[in-house]
Protein backbone atom coordinates (compact mmCIF):
# COMPACT_ATOMS: atom_id res chain seq x y z
CA UNK A 1 0.00 0.00 0.00
CA UNK A 2 2.62 2.46 1.08
CA UNK A 3 4.80 1.20 -1.79
CA UNK A 4 2.26 2.31 -4.42
CA UNK A 5 1.80 5.65 -2.71
CA UNK A 6 5.54 6.25 -2.81
CA UNK A 7 5.68 5.34 -6.49
CA UNK A 8 2.79 7.66 -7.22
CA UNK A 9 4.68 10.36 -5.42
CA UNK A 10 7.75 9.92 -7.56
CA UNK A 11 5.65 9.77 -10.70
CA UNK A 12 4.03 13.07 -9.78
CA UNK A 13 7.39 14.66 -9.05
CA UNK A 14 8.70 13.63 -12.44
CA UNK A 15 5.59 14.86 -14.22
CA UNK A 16 5.46 18.22 -12.43
CA UNK A 17 9.13 19.02 -12.82
CA UNK A 18 8.96 17.78 -16.41
CA UNK A 19 6.01 20.07 -17.09
CA UNK A 20 7.68 23.11 -15.52
CA UNK A 21 10.90 22.65 -17.43
CA UNK A 22 8.95 21.93 -20.61
CA UNK A 23 7.04 25.20 -20.31
CA UNK A 24 10.27 27.04 -19.51
CA UNK A 25 12.05 25.51 -22.49
CA UNK A 26 9.15 26.27 -24.82
CA UNK A 27 8.99 29.88 -23.65
CA UNK A 28 12.74 30.31 -24.08
CA UNK A 29 12.63 28.69 -27.51
CA UNK A 30 9.81 30.92 -28.74
CA UNK A 31 11.32 34.12 -27.38
CA UNK A 32 14.73 33.18 -28.75
CA UNK A 33 13.20 32.58 -32.17
CA UNK A 34 11.58 36.01 -32.07
CA UNK A 35 14.53 37.96 -30.67
CA UNK A 36 17.48 36.25 -32.40
CA UNK A 37 17.18 38.09 -35.75
CA UNK A 38 16.74 41.39 -33.94
CA UNK A 39 19.77 40.76 -31.74
CA UNK A 40 21.80 39.81 -34.82
CA UNK A 41 20.71 43.04 -36.49
CA UNK A 42 21.64 45.03 -33.36
CA UNK A 43 25.10 43.43 -33.39
CA UNK A 44 25.58 44.39 -37.03
CA UNK A 45 24.46 47.94 -36.25
CA UNK A 46 26.88 48.14 -33.31
CA UNK A 47 29.72 46.90 -35.52
CA UNK A 48 28.91 49.34 -38.31
CA UNK A 49 28.67 52.22 -35.86
CA UNK A 50 32.00 51.25 -34.30
CA UNK A 51 33.71 50.99 -37.69
CA UNK A 52 32.29 54.33 -38.85
CA UNK A 53 33.73 55.91 -35.71
CA UNK A 54 37.17 54.31 -36.10
CA UNK A 55 37.74 55.20 -39.75
CA UNK A 56 35.47 58.17 -40.36
CA UNK A 57 33.83 58.60 -43.74
CA UNK A 58 34.95 55.25 -45.11
CA UNK A 59 32.97 52.58 -46.90
CA UNK A 60 33.50 49.04 -45.72
CA UNK A 61 33.70 45.90 -47.75
CA UNK A 62 33.33 42.57 -45.96
CA UNK A 63 36.32 40.40 -46.89
CA UNK A 64 34.55 37.29 -45.55
CA UNK A 65 37.54 36.28 -43.47
CA UNK A 66 37.24 34.34 -40.25
CA UNK A 67 40.07 32.67 -38.39
CA UNK A 68 38.77 30.72 -35.40
CA UNK A 69 40.90 30.65 -32.27
CA UNK A 70 43.41 27.80 -32.17
CA UNK A 71 45.73 26.48 -29.49
CA UNK A 72 48.69 28.35 -30.96
CA UNK A 73 46.74 31.55 -31.63
CA UNK A 74 44.06 31.90 -28.95
CA UNK A 75 42.78 35.20 -30.33
CA UNK A 76 40.34 34.51 -33.15
CA UNK A 77 39.34 36.82 -35.97
CA UNK A 78 35.62 36.97 -36.68
CA UNK A 79 35.58 39.48 -39.51
CA UNK A 80 37.79 41.67 -41.67
CA UNK A 81 36.48 44.78 -43.41
CA UNK A 82 38.45 46.73 -46.00
CA UNK A 83 37.94 50.48 -45.70
CA UNK A 84 37.96 52.80 -48.71
CA UNK A 85 37.42 56.55 -48.84
CA UNK A 86 36.45 57.75 -52.34
CA UNK A 87 38.02 54.62 -53.84
CA UNK A 88 41.30 55.14 -51.94
CA UNK A 89 42.57 52.50 -49.52
CA UNK A 90 41.94 53.68 -45.98
CA UNK A 91 43.05 50.62 -44.05
CA UNK A 92 41.09 47.83 -42.42
CA UNK A 93 38.75 47.16 -39.56
CA UNK A 94 39.29 43.78 -37.94
CA UNK A 95 36.91 42.15 -35.50
CA UNK A 96 38.96 40.13 -33.02
CA UNK A 97 37.95 37.96 -30.09
CA UNK A 98 40.59 37.80 -27.36
CA UNK A 99 39.89 36.04 -24.08
CA UNK A 100 39.37 38.47 -21.24
CA UNK A 101 38.77 37.92 -17.55
CA UNK A 102 35.14 36.93 -18.02
CA UNK A 103 35.23 34.99 -21.27
CA UNK A 104 35.64 36.04 -24.88
CA UNK A 105 35.54 39.76 -25.66
CA UNK A 106 34.69 41.18 -29.07
CA UNK A 107 36.74 44.12 -30.28
CA UNK A 108 36.75 46.13 -33.48
CA UNK A 109 40.24 47.36 -34.28
CA UNK A 110 40.84 49.96 -36.97
CA UNK A 111 44.21 49.93 -38.73
CA UNK A 112 45.10 52.90 -40.93
CA UNK A 113 46.67 52.47 -44.35
CA UNK A 114 49.83 54.15 -43.01
CA UNK A 115 50.44 51.38 -40.48
CA UNK A 116 49.13 53.02 -37.33
CA UNK A 117 46.23 51.98 -35.16
CA UNK A 118 43.15 54.08 -35.93
CA UNK A 119 41.56 53.01 -32.69
CA UNK A 120 39.71 50.16 -31.06
CA UNK A 121 36.27 49.60 -29.62
CA UNK A 122 34.89 46.87 -27.40
CA UNK A 123 31.52 45.76 -28.74
CA UNK A 124 30.79 42.79 -26.47
CA UNK A 125 32.36 41.50 -23.27
CA UNK A 126 31.72 39.74 -19.99
CA UNK A 127 34.18 41.69 -17.84
CA UNK A 128 33.61 42.68 -14.21
CA UNK A 129 31.36 45.72 -13.92
CA UNK A 130 33.26 48.73 -12.62
CA UNK A 131 36.68 47.20 -13.34
CA UNK A 132 37.29 45.35 -16.60
CA UNK A 133 34.03 46.66 -18.04
CA UNK A 134 35.72 50.06 -18.23
CA UNK A 135 37.38 48.85 -21.41
CA UNK A 136 33.99 49.53 -22.95
CA UNK A 137 32.33 51.89 -20.48
CA UNK A 138 35.19 54.39 -20.20
CA UNK A 139 35.70 55.86 -23.68
CA UNK A 140 38.89 57.64 -22.59
CA UNK A 141 40.85 54.50 -21.77
CA UNK A 142 40.73 52.79 -25.13
CA UNK A 143 41.66 56.02 -26.94
CA UNK A 144 45.31 55.47 -25.99
CA UNK A 145 45.61 52.84 -28.72
CA UNK A 146 44.92 55.36 -31.47
CA UNK A 147 48.09 56.43 -33.27
CA UNK A 148 50.26 53.64 -31.90
CA UNK A 149 52.32 51.56 -34.32
CA UNK A 150 50.39 48.65 -35.81
CA UNK A 151 53.25 46.14 -35.69
CA UNK A 152 51.92 43.80 -33.03
CA UNK A 153 54.42 44.92 -30.38
CA UNK A 154 52.08 46.63 -27.93
CA UNK A 155 52.13 45.56 -24.29
CA UNK A 156 50.74 46.89 -21.03
CA UNK A 157 53.11 48.77 -18.74
CA UNK A 158 53.42 45.81 -16.36
CA UNK A 159 54.80 43.72 -19.24
CA UNK A 160 57.24 46.41 -20.30
CA UNK A 161 55.08 48.20 -22.83
CA UNK A 162 53.49 51.62 -22.77
CA UNK A 163 49.80 50.72 -22.63
CA UNK A 164 48.35 52.03 -19.36
CA UNK A 165 46.28 49.24 -17.83
CA UNK A 166 42.85 49.77 -16.27
CA UNK A 167 43.23 49.88 -12.49
CA UNK A 168 42.35 46.47 -11.07
CA UNK A 169 41.85 44.93 -14.49
CA UNK A 170 45.25 43.99 -15.86
CA UNK A 171 43.90 40.81 -17.44
CA UNK A 172 41.26 42.76 -19.35
CA UNK A 173 43.83 45.34 -20.43
CA UNK A 174 46.14 42.57 -21.64
CA UNK A 175 43.28 40.98 -23.57
CA UNK A 176 42.45 44.23 -25.36
CA UNK A 177 46.15 44.78 -26.13
CA UNK A 178 46.40 41.22 -27.46
CA UNK A 179 43.36 41.82 -29.64
CA UNK A 180 44.83 45.03 -31.06
CA UNK A 181 48.14 43.25 -31.75
CA UNK A 182 46.37 40.36 -33.43
CA UNK A 183 44.48 42.74 -35.73
CA UNK A 184 47.68 44.65 -36.49
CA UNK A 185 49.69 41.54 -37.39
CA UNK A 186 46.85 40.25 -39.53
CA UNK A 187 46.62 43.48 -41.49
CA UNK A 188 50.43 43.55 -41.82
CA UNK A 189 50.31 40.05 -43.29
CA UNK A 190 47.94 41.31 -45.99
CA UNK A 191 50.73 43.61 -47.14
CA UNK B 1 0.86 43.46 7.62
CA UNK B 2 0.43 46.91 6.17
CA UNK B 3 2.49 48.03 3.22
CA UNK B 4 4.37 50.65 5.22
CA UNK B 5 5.35 48.03 7.78
CA UNK B 6 6.44 45.61 5.10
CA UNK B 7 8.49 48.33 3.47
CA UNK B 8 10.16 49.17 6.76
CA UNK B 9 10.89 45.49 7.30
CA UNK B 10 12.32 45.02 3.79
CA UNK B 11 14.48 48.12 3.81
CA UNK B 12 15.57 48.33 7.46
CA UNK B 13 14.65 45.72 10.06
CA UNK B 14 14.82 42.72 7.75
CA UNK B 15 17.12 44.14 5.08
CA UNK B 16 18.30 41.20 2.94
CA UNK B 17 21.94 42.30 2.76
CA UNK B 18 22.56 43.98 6.11
CA UNK B 19 20.24 41.96 8.36
CA UNK B 20 19.79 38.58 6.73
CA UNK B 21 23.27 38.83 5.15
CA UNK B 22 22.18 37.05 1.99
CA UNK B 23 22.90 38.11 -1.58
CA UNK B 24 26.38 39.20 -0.56
CA UNK B 25 28.01 38.07 -3.80
CA UNK B 26 26.30 40.66 -6.03
CA UNK B 27 26.40 43.18 -3.18
CA UNK B 28 30.19 42.95 -3.04
CA UNK B 29 30.85 42.50 -6.75
CA UNK B 30 28.69 45.18 -8.30
CA UNK B 31 28.86 48.07 -5.86
CA UNK B 32 31.92 49.73 -7.35
CA UNK B 33 29.90 52.84 -8.15
CA UNK B 34 26.51 54.33 -7.46
CA UNK B 35 25.30 53.82 -11.02
CA UNK B 36 26.32 50.15 -10.99
CA UNK B 37 24.56 49.67 -7.67
CA UNK B 38 21.33 51.16 -8.98
CA UNK B 39 21.53 49.07 -12.17
CA UNK B 40 21.95 45.83 -10.27
CA UNK B 41 19.33 46.76 -7.68
CA UNK B 42 16.66 47.60 -10.21
CA UNK B 43 17.36 44.55 -12.38
CA UNK B 44 17.22 42.22 -9.39
CA UNK B 45 14.03 43.85 -8.10
CA UNK B 46 12.23 43.30 -11.41
CA UNK B 47 13.20 39.63 -11.51
CA UNK B 48 12.32 39.23 -7.83
CA UNK B 49 8.80 40.58 -8.35
CA UNK B 50 8.21 38.41 -11.44
CA UNK B 51 9.52 35.22 -9.86
CA UNK B 52 7.63 35.84 -6.61
CA UNK B 53 4.35 36.21 -8.52
CA UNK B 54 4.82 33.09 -10.65
CA UNK B 55 6.03 30.93 -7.77
CA UNK B 56 3.13 32.09 -5.64
CA UNK B 57 0.73 31.15 -8.44
CA UNK B 58 2.26 27.69 -8.72
CA UNK B 59 2.76 27.10 -5.00
CA UNK B 60 0.01 24.48 -4.67
CA UNK B 61 1.10 22.72 -7.87
CA UNK B 62 4.78 22.27 -7.02
CA UNK B 63 5.47 19.31 -4.69
CA UNK B 64 7.70 20.07 -1.72
CA UNK B 65 10.45 17.65 -2.68
CA UNK B 66 11.30 19.30 -5.98
CA UNK B 67 10.55 22.89 -5.07
CA UNK B 68 14.15 24.11 -5.23
CA UNK B 69 14.67 22.67 -8.70
CA UNK B 70 11.37 24.15 -9.85
CA UNK B 71 12.16 27.58 -8.36
CA UNK B 72 15.58 27.71 -9.95
CA UNK B 73 14.15 26.72 -13.35
CA UNK B 74 11.57 29.48 -13.13
CA UNK B 75 14.07 32.12 -11.97
CA UNK B 76 16.64 31.17 -14.61
CA UNK B 77 13.95 31.26 -17.30
CA UNK B 78 12.87 34.74 -16.24
CA UNK B 79 16.40 36.07 -16.25
CA UNK B 80 17.13 34.59 -19.67
CA UNK B 81 13.87 35.89 -21.11
CA UNK B 82 14.52 39.40 -19.81
CA UNK B 83 18.07 39.26 -21.11
CA UNK B 84 16.97 38.22 -24.61
CA UNK B 85 14.21 40.83 -24.74
CA UNK B 86 16.51 43.62 -23.54
CA UNK B 87 19.21 42.62 -26.00
CA UNK B 88 16.72 42.68 -28.84
CA UNK B 89 14.66 45.76 -28.07
CA UNK B 90 16.59 47.95 -25.60
CA UNK B 91 20.22 47.17 -26.49
CA UNK B 92 21.51 50.34 -24.78
CA UNK B 93 20.10 49.26 -21.43
CA UNK B 94 21.32 45.69 -21.97
CA UNK B 95 24.80 47.02 -22.68
CA UNK B 96 24.88 49.16 -19.55
CA UNK B 97 23.62 46.32 -17.36
CA UNK B 98 26.09 43.95 -18.99
CA UNK B 99 26.99 41.07 -16.72
CA UNK B 100 24.49 42.10 -14.03
CA UNK B 101 21.62 40.37 -15.76
CA UNK B 102 22.98 36.81 -15.89
CA UNK B 103 24.37 37.33 -12.38
CA UNK B 104 20.83 37.65 -11.04
CA UNK B 105 20.29 33.89 -11.41
CA UNK B 106 22.79 33.25 -8.64
CA UNK B 107 21.36 35.98 -6.42
CA UNK B 108 20.18 33.97 -3.45
CA UNK B 109 17.78 36.69 -2.30
CA UNK B 110 15.48 35.69 -5.14
CA UNK B 111 15.58 31.99 -4.29
CA UNK B 112 15.41 32.94 -0.61
CA UNK B 113 12.21 34.93 -1.00
CA UNK B 114 10.68 32.22 -3.20
CA UNK B 115 11.41 29.67 -0.49
CA UNK B 116 10.58 31.75 2.57
CA UNK B 117 7.64 33.77 1.33
CA UNK B 118 6.20 33.32 -2.15
CA UNK B 119 5.77 29.56 -1.79
CA UNK B 120 3.60 30.08 1.30
CA UNK B 121 1.62 33.22 0.48
CA UNK B 122 -0.87 34.59 -2.04
CA UNK B 123 -0.01 36.41 -5.24
CA UNK B 124 -0.57 39.99 -4.10
CA UNK B 125 1.36 39.73 -0.83
CA UNK B 126 4.16 37.94 -2.72
CA UNK B 127 4.36 40.73 -5.27
CA UNK B 128 4.50 43.28 -2.45
CA UNK B 129 7.18 41.22 -0.75
CA UNK B 130 9.16 41.34 -3.98
CA UNK B 131 8.85 45.13 -4.13
CA UNK B 132 9.88 45.62 -0.49
CA UNK B 133 12.78 43.16 -0.48
CA UNK B 134 13.93 44.47 -3.85
CA UNK B 135 13.95 48.01 -2.51
CA UNK B 136 15.84 46.83 0.56
CA UNK B 137 18.44 45.15 -1.63
CA UNK B 138 18.72 48.24 -3.82
CA UNK B 139 19.06 50.46 -0.75
CA UNK B 140 21.91 48.33 0.60
CA UNK B 141 23.68 48.37 -2.77
CA UNK B 142 23.26 52.11 -3.15
CA UNK B 143 24.72 52.73 0.32
CA UNK B 144 27.77 50.57 -0.46
CA UNK B 145 28.15 51.88 -3.99
CA UNK B 146 28.08 55.47 -2.77
CA UNK B 147 30.87 55.01 -0.23
CA UNK B 148 33.02 52.80 -2.46
CA UNK B 149 32.82 55.22 -5.36
CA UNK B 150 33.46 58.21 -3.09
CA UNK B 151 36.55 56.69 -1.47
CA UNK B 152 37.81 54.55 -4.34
CA UNK B 153 37.34 56.90 -7.28
CA UNK B 154 36.77 60.27 -5.59
CA UNK B 155 33.52 60.91 -7.44
CA UNK B 156 29.83 60.99 -6.59
CA UNK B 157 27.29 59.51 -9.00
CA UNK B 158 29.59 59.24 -12.03
CA UNK B 159 27.50 58.14 -14.99
CA UNK B 160 24.34 59.56 -13.42
CA UNK B 161 25.19 63.27 -13.09
CA UNK B 162 27.07 63.62 -16.39
CA UNK B 163 29.70 61.03 -17.30
CA UNK B 164 32.14 62.16 -14.62
CA UNK B 165 29.76 62.89 -11.77
CA UNK B 166 30.79 65.25 -9.00
CA UNK B 167 34.54 65.15 -8.49
CA UNK B 168 35.68 65.61 -4.91
CA UNK B 169 38.80 67.82 -4.90
CA UNK B 170 41.74 66.13 -3.21
CA UNK B 171 40.11 62.73 -3.24
CA UNK B 172 39.72 62.54 -7.02
CA UNK B 173 43.44 63.07 -7.64
CA UNK B 174 44.50 60.48 -5.03
CA UNK B 175 41.67 58.00 -4.59
CA UNK B 176 41.99 54.92 -2.39
CA UNK B 177 41.71 52.60 -5.37
CA UNK B 178 41.52 49.57 -3.10
CA UNK B 179 37.97 50.55 -2.18
CA UNK B 180 36.63 49.75 -5.65
CA UNK B 181 38.57 46.48 -5.71
CA UNK B 182 37.08 43.37 -4.09
CA UNK B 183 38.89 43.98 -0.80
CA UNK B 184 37.21 47.37 -0.52
CA UNK B 185 33.83 45.71 -0.87
CA UNK B 186 34.49 43.59 2.20
CA UNK B 187 35.81 46.60 4.13
CA UNK B 188 32.82 48.82 3.38
CA UNK B 189 30.44 45.95 4.11
CA UNK B 190 32.17 45.33 7.43
CA UNK B 191 32.02 48.95 8.52
CA UNK B 192 28.37 49.30 7.55
CA UNK B 193 27.44 46.08 9.37
CA UNK B 194 29.37 47.25 12.44
CA UNK B 195 27.64 50.63 12.40
CA UNK B 196 24.23 48.97 12.13
CA UNK B 197 25.02 46.59 14.98
CA UNK B 198 26.08 49.54 17.12
CA UNK B 199 22.86 51.41 16.41
CA UNK B 200 20.72 48.33 16.99
CA UNK B 201 22.40 47.38 20.26
CA UNK B 202 21.99 50.94 21.49
CA UNK B 203 18.28 50.64 20.86
CA UNK B 204 18.03 47.35 22.72
CA UNK B 205 19.68 48.78 25.83
CA UNK B 206 17.04 51.45 26.29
Amino acid sequence: MSETKKNEGIGRLVVVLGLITLVCALLLGVVNQVTAPQIEQNNINTRNAAMAELIAGAEFEDMNVTEPATKEEPTGISGVYKATIDGQDAGYCVEVQPSGFGGVMTLIVGVNADGTIAGAKVTAHGETPGLGAKAQADPEWIKQFAGKAADGSLAVAKDGGDVVAITGATITSRAVTRGVNRAATYVASLG
Amino acid sequence: MKFSERLKAGVLLDNPVFMQTIGLCPALATTTSLSNAIGMGVAATVVLICSNVVISLLRKFIPDKIRIAAFISIIATFVTLIQMLLNAYIPSLAASLGLFLPLIVVNCIILGRAEAYASKNGVLPSALDGVCMGLGFTFALVLMGFFRELLGAGTIAAGIIGTNGIRIPGLFENPATMMILPAGGFLVMGFILAAIQKIMSGKEDK
